[in-house]
């Protein structure tokens, strides 16, 4: 196999502007881990069953295992780097501390990306409706309990109750 | 031997955040996998076509000649294991059956073992040059099935193992490598004696930990010789002893540091790619990185063995249980480490029965080798135990709960593996399960309920702490016990609580073998009894030490100064009592000539003595048994063979819960693991040894949306033997699990299927049978 | 005198003996009393396993005293996960 020539990308990660050079079968959380340093973005799989390296990409949720680092090109992602303001925690971030709801805590900035989007777009899930939106998120620590709770306490912060 | 237990807490006991909590919750906690250094060269493992097979050859020319490719290995460049005992590891364990997993020497036993690696400038190039090695076998016939590989004529995985245990010694080597029994009283005159026997077979499959972080590691190496290792591990000295002995170089060289740990659950209790990197990294003067693949970690690291399990019980009309018989057979893969030992000591621990026996057997097949998972073997035995004693209770009339009273162990009883029990708590845990509401809630069509038991002998074992005293009076505590649930807190809390200051000045951390004393691995349900005895034993010497600072600041003699609520406290003439009262009531004031805090002590360090530091070790005989018992309500899917959980309910005896919140978080990823391996989680080989679930869509562990809300209660019988009352918390909530679900859906479905994981269509064909039997009748 | 009771694969070196008494009071004078008074239990297979005295297990008891009303039950060295 003959090297193939790298691929300049130009994108936003966390509001600021990026570039990185990638190849062209390399996939967005192995740039961000291993060209961009932000290794906060997991890898449980590679294969988009875990939710470990879980992003924002264009505002939608995605696993990052199964985005080609070429295709964040022009468009804007967010990572778990991005969800505290300076050195205030998130409330979500700050509900997972409280509840006790990470134990070893290579779920957790998967569980923060993804909970965050839920309540941003559902402001009052039920707890049906954080289970099922955070089923694509594996925890084998927990049984989840607490991070339920902990997500649906911080959508109580979150919508100033 | 029993000691003062201390019942009034001012830290433990309480809820604080964890120290290493925010680094958590933003990502910048570093991982095994999270660490690249400058010049840093990527490995790639090679891994096995076949089952069981000749290596003839390894030629590694084509990936050499490929530009990047800069250094290769084989079981070439490990020293022959011989019949070498690991040193220092608390189990024996011979070098032979560590070695070949690391690569493997002269054959493969099982599909993906190790049998080469590279190592390049990118991870794609060596992924690419790994194909490029070229290995040529001789393919030989395998066996999968465990009693296909008791037969006569089955292929032998090794040509040198035979049976231990039996007398006289086998002459002839077998599959079969390890057959032992254990007995009590008369099991026949007990069998002989009950008014019901139950007889029934049990079946669990093997399954894997499935932590999420796979196995990660870099390692460099230096002009000297000296290498240094980071890697996700339970345990850096065990991954320094085992490196050390893999690849023949000196323990002293070694120097290993602990990431953070993304799981592990006994999976994590060894090394699979630690030794490689060492090795690419020697022969290259370059940093290696080696992360496994999810692919690689479910086919080539720590399975669970599977356990199939006979067992018979009797007991008379009251309720009295007369015999327990278990006899278990587990497969270990390619390699003796399945936990039988504890499987059948253990099966029928929570009972008092005067005539008892359990027969253990383990079994070689060309699969990967088995290793240890949260109480291992226990879950596999205690399912079987606890499904019978369910029926048994159904079929005398008799409440599961009650009828677990009139059986259970408690102080003074001697179970089967004959160490009597001290102070327990399984009577205190059932009856809180009994009051539980949960146990009261009304079932409807198509739902059942299961109640289990469970027993785990719990680790003490080896550990060191350093406690630094800094100027402010805030303390640095260091351990070598990776946190992998948040043992930090739990270290920070128990230095606070022995010199009475607060958690927030204690800043606790996992260090590297260089910096600590010896430390067993993070496992055992040990870590907050073991380690945090040692912690406990250099704050109470730093406590003594810190009296001596404040005697000599006052000119007193040390009998005239006390230790209270984090301060040094003088008499002054007054008696003890007197002196605490004022100090509660406030009205000694701040009168330094009768106080001095831990800030002012540090602040006059230099002027007394020097630095305040105290180290301590400890070898922890303070291990006590931990009970549980769950109370599962499912509903079950007749059309579908779906199973829902409705309520989940774990009581378990913690002695004294030091950080109650992580206990509660032991409970419940306890019990929720082995509700996944009753219902999903299984190893799925096709006929040539190949796994066909690799991967988390396929080998499926449960999800949030499968579950409900784990209720948790925690009984507090305090172990006698630690100050505090500890009992390890890890491991035991996986035992009842299994039992409790399957004789929920079993109740619920109207069958008796108790061939694990009960998944929709073997469920579905269950109840589609039962109905058929039904007709019938 | 401290009473010994030894688990299954021990009792094939003592001809099937589950219990015995000893007058050792600790763990260096009870191996070599064993090993004298079982030929076929030898150093080696005794050390391979902790001793519980008096239902505190102890993994290396090397060092270890008791009394002469001690329990002391031989116990397979398990570690956990």
């Amino acid at each position: 196999m003959s090297n193939p020539k790298k691929i300049h990308v130009s994108t936003t990660v966390n509001g600021e502007p990026c570039e990185f050079l990638c190849e062209p079968g390399q996939v967005l959380s192995n740039a961000l881990r291993n060209n961009l340093d932000m290794t906060g973005t997991k890898e449980g799989c590679s294969t988009g069953d875990c939710g470990a390296c879980s992003v924002m990409l264009d505002g939608a949720l995605v696993c990052s295992c199964l985005v080609l680092a070429a295709e964040a090109e022009g468009r804007t992602i967010e990572t778990v780097e991005g969800v505290a303001d300076g050195n205030a925690l998130h409330p979500i971030q700050q509900k997972l501390l409280e509840h006790a709801a990470l134990q070893c805590g290579i779920c957790t900035p998967g569980i923060v990306v993804a909970a965050k989007s839920l309540l941003e777009r559902h402001p009052d899930p039920s707890e049906e409706e954080v289970r099922y939106y955070l089923a694509g998120n594996l925890c084998r620590c927990t049984g989840y309990d607490k991070i339920i709770r902990a997500v649906l306490d911080a959508g109580t912060v979150m919508r100033g109750e | 031997m029993s000691i003062n237990i201390q019942t009034d807490f001012k830290t433990v006991g309480t809820r604080p955040i964890r120290p290493d909590g925010p680094d958590k919750v933003t990502g910048r906690a570093k991982y095994g996998a999270d660490l690249n250094l400058s010049g840093m060269l990527y490995g790639h493992i090679v891994r096995s076509p076949h089952a069981h097979a000749v290596i003839k050859s390894i030629d590694f020319s084509a990936a050499l000649a490929m530009p990047g490719v800069v250094a290769t290995m084989s079981a070439e460049d490990l020293p022959e294991p011989g019949d070498r005992i690991l040193p220092g590891a608390e189990i024996e364990m011979k070098l032979k059956d560590i070695s070949p997993i690391i690569m493997a020497r002269g054959k493969v036993l099982f599909h993906s073992q190790a049998v080469a690696a590279v190592a390049a400038t990118s991870e794609s190039l060596a992924a690419e040059a790994a194909k490029r090695v070229v290995v040529e076998y001789e393919v030989l016939p395998h066996v999968l099935d465990v009693h296909a590989a008791m037969a006569d004529d089955a292929p032998l995985v090794h040509d040198d193992v035979f049976t231990q245990g039996i007398d006289p010694a086998p002459t002839r080597p077998s599959n079969l490598s390890a057959d032992f029994e254990m007995a009590k009283g008369d099991i026949e005159a007990g069998f002989a004696e009950a008014d019901l026997v139950i007889e029934r077979t049990y079946n669990v499959p093997m399954c894997h930990q499935g932590y999420i972080e796979p196995h990660a590691c870099v390692a460099r190496s230096d002009e000297n010789g000296k290498i240094e290792i980071w890697c996700c591990t339970q345990g850096p000295f065990m991954v320094r002893n085992m490196t050390a002995e893999i690849t023949g170089i000196d323990l002293g060289k070694i120097k290993v540091t602990a990431s953070e740990i993304g799981g592990g659950f006994g999976g994590k209790t060894t090394v699979y790619v630690e030794p490689v990197a060492t090795i690419l990294a020697c022969k290259s003067g370059r940093p290696v990185k080696i992360v496994m693949s999810r692919d690689e970690v479910f086919r080539a690291s720590g399975p669970v063995s599977s356990a199939e399990t006979q067992v018979k019980i009797g007991a008379k009309k009251d309720g009295t249980l007369t015999a327990i018989k278990t006899d278990i057979l587990m497969d270990s893969g390619a390699f003796s480490s399945s936990p039988i030992l504890p499987a059948t000591m253990f099966a029928a621990a929570c009972y008092r029965c005067d005539n008892m026996h359990s027969r253990g057997r383990e079994v070689l097949t060309n699969k990967p080798k088995a290793w240890a998972y949260r109480a291992p073997g226990a879950p596999q035995s205690i399912m079987a135990v606890e499904c019978a004693v369910n029926e048994l209770a159904q079929g005398l009339g008799i409440d599961p709960i009650d009828f677990r009273l009139l059986n259970a162990v408690e102080e003074g009883d001697v179970p089967l593996f004959g160490v009597p029990f001290q102070s327990i708590g399984l009577k205190q845990s059932l009856e809180a399960a009994k009051n539980h509401p949960n146990y009261q809630a009304a079932l409807e069509q198509n739902q059942g309920r299961g109640v289990a038991a469970a027993f785990w002998i719990n680790a003490g074992l080896q550990s060191s702490a350093t406690i630094h005293v800094a100027e402010d009076g805030s303390l640095n505590v260091l351990t070598g016990n990776p946190d992998i649930g948040g043992s930090r807190a739990s270290m920070a809390m128990l230095a606070a609580e022995v010199l009475g200051i607060p958690v927030e000045t204690v800043r606790p951390s996992v260090v590297d073998t260089d910096s600590v004393g010896y430390c067993d691995t993070t496992g055992g349900s040990r870590t907050t009894l073991a380690t945090g005895s040692a912690v406990m034993k250099a704050a109470g010497m730093l406590r003594e030490e810190l009296k001596h600072r404040a005697a000599a600041i006052w000119n007193v003699d040390i009998k005239e100064v006390e230790w209270y609520d984090g301060m040094a406290v003088v008499h002054s003439g007054i008696g003890i009592d007197e002196l605490r009262d004022e100090l509660r009531a406030g009205t000694a004031g701040r009168n330094p000539e009768k106080v001095l805090t831990m800030a002012e002590l540090a602040a006059q360090a230099g002027a007394t003595g020097g630095p305040l530091t105290a180290s301590a070790s400890v070898h922890a005989h303070s291990a006590q048994p931990s009970f549980a018992v769950n109370i599962c309500d499912v509903q079950v899917d007749r059309d579908t063979g779906k199973v829902d959980i409705l309520r989940y309910t774990c009581v378990q005896d913690a002695g004294k819960a030091v950080h109650p919140a992580y206990v509660e978080g032991q409970m419940q990823g306890g019990a929720v693991q082995g509700i996944g391996w009753a219902l999903n989680e299984e190893y799925l080989f096709n006929d040539q040894g190949v796994l066909e679930n690799a991967g988390f869509l396929d080998y499926r562990i449960p999800v949030a949306s499968d579950l409900p809300m784990i209720d948790t209660v925690i009984v507090e019988v305090p172990n006698p033997l630690h100050p505090f009352g500890v009992r390890g918390v890890g491991e035991v909530p996986i035992c009842p699990p299994m039992p409790a679900v399957a004789t929920a859906v079993n109740r619920a479905a109207g069958t008796q299927l108790y061939d694990l994981p009960l998944s929709p269509p073997k469920l579905l064909a269950a109840i589609e049978g039962a109905g058929a039997d039904n007709e019938a009748a | 005198m401290a009473k010994v009771i030894f688990p299954s694969d021990l009792q094939a070196f003592t001809g099937d003996t589950a219990e015995v008494e000893v007058t050792s009071v600790n763990y260096r004078d009870l191996v070599a009393e064993l090993s004298g008074r079982y030929p076929a239990l030898t150093e080696e297979a005794i050390r391979k396993h902790a001793l519980a005295i008096d239902g505190m297990i102890i993994h290396n008891p090397f060092l270890e005293a008791f009394n002469s009303d001690s329990e002391l039950v031989f116990f397979a060295k398990i570690a956990g996960g």
